[in-house]
């Protein structure tokens, strides 16, 4: 390969990353509330810590924002032990019922595509592969 | 140490912020600015120096694209779990002031929906004028011919092409045009709504 397909090669990856980040990207903020009540600097550092989700700072509370609206994220002003108030996010009984039955969907999805991305040297079509 | 710049600088960036959401309403607004500032206290992290919070308001980004992300998200997702055709239509129009793609939409969506305004009005006034209302085939004067679609001058050449039928026509026309444009308004809306195409790019640098 020459150094103009490899760097074509890696900009499509980047690209294929980066759409499948922004499809999953509610999904992944709802499965941050799973296990309760979060504010928007938490959510942010479990998405990159659990999941290397990088998402710009001031885009988080629009998506917040939208989750609340479809009616699967509920909010309230806490004042915190930080000394400021804080907005705590937490799911609704909708949203923990919306992000079951998308995570069922998805793991569906990422088995089948598992068997489709077996590593080469396992049967195909019932025949083994030689090379 | 709290620096002196602290809260100055937090406040001119939030104002800044602030000035570029006069769409949104009262409340609206100054939930957004609340969100952000206390973002930014959790994010310097009682570290009130001068650095941490440059550092702090760099990372979220500068207050234009925060303020237009905020607006876009806002307006779309209001307007997105209504659908009724004029709340479709309004979430359009606010949004065909905050980008480039929302005006040409509404450009757009507007042209469909006077289309169908001239069908719809031309079955409905027919059966007042039906010598006049129509669409007409007319010649020019160098024998080229055009459609006009409406009223026609009394005693003007022209042939009425549908006759009596222009009213299911029209009326068909109008609405198959008025359901496609108000589709096509509700997807965008929802496509707003749903964008998370910035979310996962870092913030340009102001």
């Amino acid at each position: 390969m020459t150094n103009d397909e490899d760097d074509q090669a890696e900009t499509d990856l980047g690209k294929w990353e980066s759409q499948l980040r922004k499809g999953s990207l509610s999904l992944a903020v709802l499965a941050t509330l799973r296990k309760g009540d979060s504010y928007g600097l938490e959510i942010l550092r479990h998405l990159k810590n659990d999941a290397s989700f990088t998402v710009a700072e001031g885009t988080i509370y629009p998506i917040l924002s939208r989750l609340k609206a479809a009616g699967f994220v509920d909010s309230e002003w806490v004042e915190a032990d930080a000394g400021h108030p804080r907005k705590y996010f937490r799911l609704t009984v909708n949203g923990r019922r919306y992000l079951k039955q998308v995570s069922r969907a998805w793991y569906e999805f990422a088995r089948g595509m598992d068997r489709l991305l077996a590593p080469t040297g396992e049967q195909i079509h019932g025949k083994r592969r030689i090379s | 140490m709290v620096s002196d710049a602290y809260p100055k600088q937090l406040e001119q960036y939030l104002q800044a912020v602030e000035g570029q959401l006069s769409s949104l309403s009262n409340e609206d607004r100054s939930e957004v600015i609340r969100e952000l500032r206390s973002h930014v206290w959790d994010s310097v992290n009682g570290d009130f120096s001068q650095n941490a919070l440059t550092s702090a308001l760099a990372t979220l980004g500068p207050p234009k694209q925060v303020a237009q992300i905020n607006l876009r998200m806002r307006v779309a997702s209001a307007e997105v779990n209504n659908r009724t055709p004029w709340r479709a239509a309004r979430a359009l129009a606010r949004l065909a002031f905050l980008g480039g793609e929302g005006l040409w939409v509404f450009i757009l969506s507007s042209i469909g929906y006077a289309f169908a305004g001239c069908w719809l009005l031309t079955a409905l006034a027919k059966p007042f004028a039906p010598d006049r209302i129509g669409l007409w085939l007319i010649p020019d004067t160098q024998g080229e011919l055009s459609l006009s679609l409406g009223r026609h001058g009394a005693g003007a050449v022209g042939q009425d092409i549908f006759g009596w039928w222009i009213i299911p026509m029209g009326l068909m026309i109008a609405g198959a045009c008025g359901v496609a444009m108000y589709r096509y308004d509700v997807r965008f809306v929802r496509r707003i709504a749903n964008s998370s195409e910035w979310a996962s790019r870092p913030p340009t640098r102001a």
